[in-house]
């Protein structure tokens, strides 16, 4: 480099010395904040560190994560089976929980018509562990029953058999007071559409004829 | 680096307080003027050496962080979050900082310490109308910091070869900046004869 150069130079050392120091006040809170941080940090290594000393001397069945991932996802599995049986087992007393529960809204009994049979879409229901679940009835006047908090099978009854579905009778009055209140409001008032009557068809649904054989 | 630092950073990465605490006092002024020259505000430049040092805790929480040039490991961490606060705040301010303290303290200045500063003022309007990102950053890691050609080019991410001449660059347009004041100055001195 040349003279110019040094000089260039001479005067950036110049700018250096020169510069503001860092201010006292801020130096002082960083450091404090520094000093915290580092403790949190030696902390944590040292839990750490515990943890996997800790795993280490224990001695788990499973030593694998992914072995432990399997057997709760069985467990998983297990209590979601055992939650349908059991409302499988317990399908009748859902069933007259869900008429207590239809009744009690302001509606037309929802009683299902002999030989019109009730989820004729869904042939079979299975149980399921969920919150809720929709029911649809397909009486005549189509009035459509909506339970909450509860898991319901229902068997579908042959559309070819001429068995009725029986009214489904209404839970008793809970003797104490639950906050629930099912079966307590009155029954709706069926309403009468145009071209009903009050009172199901008598005959029953006609059955089905066999289709003819085609003679070759 | 010296044999001192490395004892101090072997002793830091087991995560030593009296060794991390040393660090501190021993980096974070440096590391103040040095963002401070990059970033021109002196709140900014007091967070960012918060956020260098709590990134070095971090690393070596992790087991992780230098394991040779701490005080590169250091600058360079502060480079890069220079420019990331720069690229959200579209902040540019000129390097005023240096010209005005000159004068805090200077009671009765003689004539040549009016001329120095005059000249430094000059030269720090040059490196901030004249030079690059990458010149200025050159200059300030060179011979500010006093940092080597390899330093400088693991600081910012470049070959030393490239350093080089960007530097040379730089120098160049600084002399050519500052040639009318340094000419004047040498007339001066001429014409005492």
């Amino acid at each position: 480099m040349d003279g110019h150069d040094q000089e260039i130079i001479r005067l950036l050392a110049q700018v250096k010395g020169a510069e503001p120091d860092y201010p006292k006040h801020l130096l002082a809170a960083r450091r404090e904040q520094y000093l915290r941080q580092m403790v949190r940090a030696s902390l944590g290594v040292a839990v750490g560190m515990a943890a996997e000393e800790a795993l280490k001397s224990a001695k788990p069945p499973l030593a694998s994560t992914i072995t432990s991932k399997l057997i709760e996802a069985a467990l998983v599995v297990a209590i979601v089976v055992e939650a349908g049986a059991v409302a499988y087992l317990s399908r009748d007393k859902l069933a007259n929980f869900l008429q207590s529960v239809a009744t009690s809204e302001n509606g037309p009994e929802t009683i299902a018509s002999p030989g019109v049979t009730t989820l004729q879409s869904q042939p079979t229901a299975t149980p399921s562990p969920g919150m809720s679940a929709t029911v649809a009835f397909s009486p005549t006047s189509g009035i459509a029953a909506t339970p909450t908090f509860v898991t319901i099978l229902l068997d579908a009854t042959d559309p070819a058999s001429t068995t009725t579905v029986t009214e489904m009778a209404s839970t008793p009055i809970p003797s104490g007071d639950n906050g629930h209140h099912y079966g307590q409001t009155p029954k709706p008032e069926r309403t009468k559409e145009n071209g009903n009557d009050d009172q199901p068809p008598q005959n029953p649904r006609p059955t089905r004829k066999p289709k003819p054989t085609k003679s070759k | 680096m010296t044999e001192g630092n490395t004892n101090l950073l072997k002793a830091a990465q087991k995560l030593d307080e009296e060794a991390l605490t040393a660090i501190f006092d021993q980096f974070a002024p440096a590391i103040y003027k040095y963002t401070l020259r990059l970033c021109h505000d002196q709140i900014v430049a007091d967070n960012i050496v918060g956020d260098v040092f709590a990134q070095l805790l971090e690393q070596f929480g992790q087991g992780k962080g230098p394991r040779t040039n701490l005080r590169s490991y250091l600058y360079q961490t502060a480079y890069h979050l220079v420019v990331d606060r720069s690229r959200d705040n579209q902040h540019n301010a000129p390097l005023e900082v240096a010209a005005n303290s000159y004068a805090e303290g200077q009671f009765a200045p003689t004539q040549s310490q009016i001329e120095e500063r005059v000249m430094m003022e000059a030269l720090i309007s040059a490196m901030n109308t004249e030079l690059t990102e990458d010149q200025r950053h050159v200059i300030i890691l060179r011979f500010l910091e006093d940092f080597s050609l390899k330093e400088t080019a693991e600081i910012i991410g470049k070959e030393v070869n490239n350093i080089k001449v960007i530097q040379n660059r730089g120098i160049a347009k600084l002399r050519k900046a500052m040639g009318i004041h340094i000419d004047d100055e040498n007339d001066d001195d001429e014409s005492d004869w």
